[in-house]
């Protein structure tokens, strides 16, 4: 695991943070079973998905928005390597789901983005807000959970870009209907579609891996205790993370996403202070009207990020580390609401954050994801330089 | 063979790294800083980032929470 962690002194009080982590879990499993038996089977998987995610994201403090900004900032290569090897896996469970269906006769449900002006400027934009915010749209989720004041501000921000980049959706709708939408093995065929896309992923990690300073090696059976107590290597992160985004994928037809849902609660926000909805392209389509019409929260989007941050919480939890953690000053929570709205804003025009047009889009074969990662890179290059002149730093 | 107390509580990456990188530059030899965080990504980050800097570092949960990163520099 981390060979440079001397030791991690515990506390020798009595904890009562693991014993409401097992309260939790069992408050949280307990929904998910009520939720099945009413009918509500998809929400119910999308619930405790939601928890196993947020709790490896948490436990293996897997941050996609540090993952290009500490690459820029310190040369750092870790994240990086590990978020490339969650590319390549889950891009690997992607081709098993999807011969697997081939092999059923039947085909994968696929969500292939189009990409175009509006992605270049959404991903640059969501790029500087994930630097600023400190955390991009799943790392805010987490860090909800975790009892970021602060996050709240990303939240609220995030909330209000969000909202605005679906009313906006009306100017934005005709450029994105008139973009390419390409998953690439149709365009090119599998075998030529397995090079372009692996190829590159695999001399990333490599390249990232000689790099990094730490090497990933197989230590032995990890005692049960390292599961909850102990921080997970960024590898191990992607290891699960990339089984449990697969078997989401499987499970409810339509891959890992976070924004969508984080959209549904601004609007149900905007609704409930009397905003009205009903001219706006983006709840024209009809996924998203159906989402109006049964209620945000009865959506398998929100239930998924509820579960998330309540999975963070329990991992936090369960490992003595929750704790309400108090507003630096000011200008931090200002700067992580501007993040947050830049975010929000950002992802509506994307469609997506660095999971559902990033991670899950290059997983999916789909030209969008890697016109995403490109922007958002740069992006996260301006959040920077905007970053450290804020904060005096450099 | 001094000991240099640096309080990031509340500061989120890469705050955390960037502040104590920059208070590192001006240690000497021997000395030690006391990075005191409550940042979870924190207490993973600066380790691996001090480790490239061939600097000994050591983690203390010291409260629920917060976590004292020890950071030595060699030479």
């Amino acid at each position: 695991m981390q060979a440079d962690v001397k030791s991690v002194t515990k506390l020798k009080t009595f904890d009562f943070q693991p014993v409401a982590s097992i309260l939790l879990l069992a408050l949280a499993i307990s929904v998910g079973y009520l939720l099945n038996n009413s009918g509500y089977k998809i929400l119910a998987f999308s619930l405790l998905m939601g928890l196993g995610l947020g709790y490896a994201f948490q436990r293996s403090r897997f941050c996609l928005g540090a993952a290009f900004r500490d690459f820029i900032l310190f040369r750092s290569s870790e994240l990086l390597q590990s978020t490339v090897l969650l590319l390549i896996l889950s891009s690997l469970g992607f081709i098993v789901l999807f011969f697997y269906y081939v092999f059923n006769n039947s085909s994968l449900p696929l969500s292939i983005l189009p990409f175009g002006m509006h992605t270049a400027v959404g991903a640059t934009l969501f790029g500087v807000g994930m630097v600023l915010a400190a955390s991009c749209a799943s790392g805010m989720l987490m860090r909800l959970g975790e009892g970021y004041v602060q996050q709240y501000g990303t939240l609220l921000g995030f909330l209000v870009g969000s909202i605005i980049g679906a009313w906006n959706q009306n100017f934005w709708q005709p450029i994105i209907c008139q973009s390419p939408a390409i998953f690439l093995p149709t365009q090119l065929g599998w075998p030529l579609a397995l090079a372009v896309h692996l190829g590159p992923l695999l001399f990333l990690y490599l390249y990232l891996r000689r790099l990094s300073s730490t090497s990933w090696k197989y230590t032995g059976f990890t005692p049960i205790r390292k599961i909850y107590s102990e921080a997970w290597s960024y590898q191990t992160g992607a290891i699960v993370i990339a089984v449990l985004s697969t078997v989401l994928y499987y499970g409810r037809g339509s891959y890992f996403a976070v924004t969508t849902g984080i959209t549904y609660w601004g609007t149900w926000a905007f609704t409930q202070l009397g905003g009205s909805v009903a001219d706006w392209a983006y709840y024209q389509l009809p996924r998203h009207l159906n989402a109006l019409n049964v209620g945000f929260f009865l959506t398998m989007e929100s239930m998924l990020n509820f579960g998330f941050i309540f999975g963070a919480l329990i991992s936090s939890l369960a490992a003595s580390e929750a704790r309400l953690r108090k507003v630096r000053s000011l200008k931090h929570f200002t700067v992580s609401v501007a993040g947050g709205l830049l975010m929000g804003y950002g992802a509506r025009l994307a469609l997506g954050c660095n999971i559902g047009a990033f991670l899950s889009s290059i997983a999916s074969f789909s030209v969008s994801g890697w016109v995403f990662a490109l922007f958002s890179f740069l992006g996260a290059w301006l959040g920077i330089k905007l970053f450290l002149r804020i904060f005096n730093l450099k | 063979m001094g000991e240099y107390k640096l309080d990031v509580l509340g500061e989120m990456c890469p705050l955390p790294i960037l502040r104590s990188d920059k208070l590192f530059k001006t240690l000497s030899p021997g000395d030690r800083l006391v990075v005191v965080t409550d940042h979870s990504c924190a207490m993973k980050g600066i380790p691996l980032h001090f480790k490239k800097l061939q600097a000994e570092t050591q983690i203390c949960l010291v409260a629920k929470g917060i976590w004292e990163i020890i950071i030595e520099k060699k030479s």
